[in-house]
């Protein structure tokens, strides 16, 4: 996947978590504005950008926790946790403090595993996980 | 434990009790948790936050196990919790 796709694909749709109350309402997930958010994400500092990359991986830990918990799993089930863990093996690196990217590569790493999200399909995962990682360390610091 | 007026399946941790005897990152977790105000594991459920209670329609819990074992530790109906559901 080159740059062009990447940033072709930032421009789908990814959605925030949907909220379930107790009585019965659901308010649907709103989408996340990528462009913005990874303008911001840019300007953080490494610690908070480490933050967002860390709320990232933790979420798809989850979701790869709820594709395999139930087995058996499909094999477009094990598709999806390739990829997730192909994700998770990147964001890993990159926070690593002795080999830090520059922000503007960790922007550049996030715009690819959404692409990778809108191509086998847990996009809903990213979404969800770029809206806390967002809403976490982008409007607190 | 409080009544609880939600609508949803009730919430079912997929870690058991077990779990916290024979895992001791596990206890050390639980451990934690039972430091913090139930306001503060309140908090830290809501959606949107960085650890959200992320629930499968059945009521298993995926994310939070450990903090909604707490707070049915203190009595809280954590069934009146908003969830994050999860597929």
């Amino acid at each position: 996947m080159n740059s062009n796709d990447a940033a072709k694909d930032t421009a789908r749709k990814l959605y925030g978590p949907t909220v379930e109350y107790p009585d019965g309402r659901v308010i649907p997930g709103q989408p996340v504005n990528v462009e913005d958010v990874l303008t911001q994400f840019e300007h953080l500092d490494a610690d908070a950008r480490s933050a967002f990359l860390c709320i990232i991986a933790h979420d798809l830990t989850v979701a790869v926790r709820s594709i395999v918990f139930d087995p058996p799993v499909t094999e477009a089930g094990l598709e999806r946790v390739k990829w997730i863990n192909e994700s998770l093996h990147r964001l890993t690196s990159c926070v690593n403090p002795y080999k830090r990217w520059s922000a503007q590569d960790e922007a550049m790493l996030i715009r690819g595993i959404i692409a990778n999200s809108f191509e086998h399909g847990f996009d809903g995962w990213v979404g969800r996980a770029i809206a806390a990682a967002a809403g976490n360390t982008t409007r607190t610091r | 434990m409080q009544r609880s007026g939600s609508t949803k399946p009730p919430l079912r941790r997929i870690h058991g009790d077990a779990l916290y005897e024979q895992d001791s990152d596990a206890r050390r977790s639980l451990d934690y948790h039972r430091t913090r105000t139930t306001e503060e594991i309140v908090e830290s459920l809501r959606p949107g936050a960085d650890e959200s209670l992320k629930v499968k329609p059945d009521g298993r819990i995926f994310q939070g196990n450990t903090r909604i074992k707490v707070l049915e530790e203190r009595g809280f109906p954590v069934n009146d919790l908003p969830r994050d559901p999860i597929p």
